[in-house]
């Protein structure tokens, strides 16, 4: 029964244990499960013979002897595991230093038949070191085994016993990462470790569609991306793919903006310093911030991974750092119908500007904030075409169509709260600003309007839903739902808002685990 | 035009108890009827076109090296007794060349060519002769589906029986480790068919199974799927045998061949050939390797991974 997901990663309840586990071969188990003759490879060979040979197990999808696949093969080969919603074990391939990409893929169940195997042939595994123990002069590790004893007090058995917990414990550590929704930041920094963990991690980014069924859109945990491999996280192209299909700037003039360290960037000094100096000038422009990699229009600096993400400033900026910026600024500039162009950036952010090509007028000199820096960008914003809108009606509007998909209802309504606290109200609340996962949270109006749009909706039996709805309880979910989406649930009598555990089409097809969480709900 | 046999050697072979002197003939025919054993390749040492004749000739280079060798073994990359294969015309000249100058002859067939003729003519020789079968396996599913044996337990049992009546040895030829089968799997897999063929065969090779070029295992093991079966492997078989069994692990210490971690194949298959000579356990005695606790493990878990475990060499 699923717990809770992270992307293809998932915890399970199951007969055999809380997922992702580990069954321990030093302690002769009995496996009731069908491991089959013939290794999965053999599928691909001759899938005669593997048909006769494979295992039969009809619980747990058991994948043997994948271990001598090539990466970009094994990650085709977990993908292709993954269409089938059982378990998943992979006997005899897991490590402490690969357990977290493998989880990641979809792997629900590893053994210690390695890291037992490779005690006996001498190596001593850490979570992302091996060492042969004749090389060690000392133990680094505090474990049970290791405690109180040097490396001549281990024999073979002794090894394997550490390898093991050390595996086990990488597993633990995986399964709080997935609760905190924060697994693939940890699996990315982990790749660093291992070349072939790298590798491994870029293949399966290639494989966009396969993640995106899974991943949610937003998140609770921070984004953070280190290195060029972060560019094509499942995450940022989302970001992207939405940000891009959901802007619709109205003003006639940009305003393109550097990042700054607090988020939202509106909190930040840099911003803030700004936004009070320029006042009023600031009404009608529309604002584009530019980060690395993310470039976030105003509009959206509430909206996940906007909202919440750190990445590593130094000053510098590499070639390809700014090819791929400068790419996702122009798409977004390319939206607009702007007539002026004013880019207040200095350093990388300005090289990004001009390989973008956008006919810009520079305002800032070395200090964005500088009283030269200001004065210069207040001249060039003093006579400018300005367009009437509201920037948080704005915002909301934003983001309403970049997490549902559909426009907002044009209402009668005005924006209330402490910025970024807000709520949009009419006669009622009718939206506020979820600023934990970067997403809005919607009220009754809201709700009934997406009924009748029929998107993210959730058609559940005749109950009355308590806490939590279960796979079982759905009948018909909308299929662009994902994990942490806001979701309309319904049924004849009933209609109410909740958070989404599990993609809509895996509310379908599971037979059991956490759907829905409720938030409200409403007689019909 | 085929005039030389693919190999021919002397070696020490067991007769009645006694090591004795040995001529080992492979000729060169037409090559195994059947030829769809996932593991052999022996059709490299066959040839269409071999006649009668270029039989004849072989055999005569080969016998050049008798000497006073009391047992000839004849090896066809075939069966001796497929007359398709080998001319009876051939078989006829074989047996007189040979009368009156050893004690033992050696030959093998499938079973399915062991008839009630064959085996009368076998018998009207005056020496013994032994007539060696590629049993493999005892178990049915594991000779149909991971070996493409092409006959039952039944066709064996048929064929040896009728080879009895006639008063020829029978020899079963057992796999160490087909494809597919782990280490453990085939260890049991190798103890249960000679508990199966005891009463039947009155020897049984035990044959480690080698990778040999262009075969299905080949590839299997060029992916790292199949690895032969280690050395200490044929020790634990023929410790346990319980009957007379001898083994000649071909190509050991290669990685194509049956071989533990490199720095003791050479004595280990050193014990093995001189068991295979005395049936004597002592052979055995004082063997000892660090790849030996390896070897446990393996044994214990490759029947969960399904592929080699411990590929590299300690």
């Amino acid at each position: 029964m699923l717990e809770k997901r992270d992307g293809v990663a998932r915890i399970c309840r199951t007969e055999f244990g809380e997922t992702p586990l580990m069954i321990d071969f030093t302690e002769k188990p009995e496996i009731p499960i069908d491991f089959g003759k013939a290794p999965y490879p053999l599928k691909e060979i001759d899938p005669k013979r593997f048909e006769i040979l494979k295992s039969k197990d009809e619980r747990i999808n058991v994948a043997t002897g994948l271990a001598v696949l090539s990466h970009r093969k094994l990650v085709e080969t977990l993908i292709e595991l993954r269409r089938d919603g059982r378990l998943l074990y992979t006997p005899a391939l897991a490590t402490p230093k690969n357990v977290p990409i493998l989880i990641y893929l979809g792997v629900d169940i590893v053994d210690n038949i390695v890291p037992i195997i490779k005690a006996y042939e001498g190596i001593y595994m850490l979570e992302n070191a091996e060492f042969e123990i004749d090389s060690l002069r000392a133990l680094p590790c505090n474990c049970e085994v290791c405690r109180n004893s040097s490396p001549k007090d281990m024999d073979e058995e002794k090894v394997a016993k550490h390898n093991t917990l050390i595996l086990k414990r990488q597993i633990g550590l995986v399964k709080e990462h997935i609760r905190m929704e924060n697994l693939r930041n940890f699996v990315e920094a982990h790749a660093k470790f291992d070349p072939a963990l790298t590798a491994m991690l870029r293949i399966a980014d290639e494989n966009y569609e396969f993640f995106e069924r899974y991943y949610p859109v937003f998140k609770k945990s921070k984004l953070t991306p280190t290195s060029e491999d972060s560019f094509e996280r499942p995450e940022i192209r989302t970001f992207f793919k939405r940000a891009l299909e959901c802007y619709y700037p109205k003003g006639k003039t940009l305003l393109i903006l550097p990042c700054s360290a607090r988020k939202p960037y509106s909190l930040s000094k840099s911003h803030r310093r700004i936004r009070s100096y320029l006042g009023d000038l600031l009404k009608g422009v529309e604002e584009i911030i530019v980060s690395s990699p993310l470039v976030v229009p105003r509009v959206f600096e509430m909206v996940y991974p906007a909202m919440n993400y750190d990445v590593p400033v130094t000053g510098k900026w590499s070639g390809d750092e700014v090819e791929f910026v400068a790419e996702k600024l122009k798409a977004f500039v390319e939206k607009g119908d702007f007539n002026k162009v004013i880019a207040h950036v200095t350093g990388g952010y300005r090289r990004v500007v001009e390989r973008a090509g956008i006919d810009a007028v520079f305002t800032a000199e070395d200090d964005i904030t500088s009283s030269e820096s200001l004065r210069k960008l207040k001249k060039a914003l003093e006579d400018v075409e300005r367009v009437d809108f509201d920037l948080f009606v704005s915002m909301f509007e934003h983001m309403f169509r970049y997490q549902f998909g559909v426009e907002m209802p044009s209402v009668d309504c005005l924006v209330r709260g402490r910025y970024p606290n807000l709520e949009l109200k009419a006669e009622n609340r009718l939206a506020r600003i979820d600023v934990r996962y970067g997403m809005l949270d919607i009220y009754e109006e809201f709700a009934r309007y997406l009924l009748k749009k029929e998107v993210y909706t959730i058609r559940i039996d005749e109950f009355e839903p308590k806490g939590t709805i279960f796979a079982v309880g759905v009948r018909e979910a909308y299929h662009g739902i994902r994990p942490n989406d806001l979701v309309v649930f319904h049924n004849d009598s009933i209609f109410g808002v909740g958070i989404a555990c599990m993609p809509g089409w895996e509310m379908e097809e599971a037979d059991g685990g956490r759907a829905v969480e409720v938030k409200r709900y409403w007689k019909l | 035009m085929v005039f030389r046999p693919v190999a021919v050697w002397r070696e020490k072979e067991r007769l009645d108890g006694e090591i004795v002197d040995c001529l080992t003939v492979i000729l060169r025919s037409k090559g195994c009827r059947w030829k769809r054993c996932l593991m052999c390749g022996y059709k490299k040492d066959t040839s269409e076109d071999v006649t009668f004749e270029d039989l004849k000739r072989q055999f005569e280079f080969s016998l050049k090296k008798l000497g006073d060798a009391r047992v000839v073994k004849i090896f066809t990359s075939g069966s001796f007794l497929d007359s398709n294969e080998i001319p009876p015309e051939f078989r006829r000249f074989v047996y007189e060349k040979l009368m009156g100058r050893i004690d033992k002859l050696i030959v093998e067939s499938r079973p399915e060519f062991v008839s009630d003729e064959t085996a009368k003519e076998l018998s009207e020789q005056d020496f013994i002769v032994e007539v060696g079968i590629g049993l493999e396996t005892a178990d049915d599913f594991v000779r149909e589906v991971c070996i493409t044996k092409g006959f039952r337990f039944e066709d064996f049992v048929r064929a040896a029986k009728v080879l009895k009546s006639h008063g020829i040895r029978v020899k079963a030829y057992l796999l160490l480790k087909p494809p597919f089968l782990s280490e453990g799997e085939a260890i049991r897999d190798v103890l249960n068919s000679i508990k199966a063929v005891r009463g039947l065969a009155d020897v049984v090779s035990i044959n480690p199974t080698n990778v040999q070029s262009g075969t299905y295992l080949e590839r299997l093991w060029l992916r790292g799927l199949y690895r032969p079966p280690w050395l200490w492997s044929a020790v634990e078989v023929l410790k346990k045998a319980k009957m007379e069994a001898i083994c000649d692990p071909v190509a050991y210490g290669k990685s194509r061949g049956p071989h533990n971690c490199g720095r003791c194949d050479r004595e280990v298959a050193k014990a093995i050939k001189e068991f295979s000579l005395t049936q004597d356990e002592s052979s055995f005695e004082g063997l000892n390797c660090r790849c030996m606790k390896i070897w446990e493990r393996v044994v214990e878990l490759e029947d969960y991974s399904r592929i080699p475990l411990a590929l590299i060499h300690v």
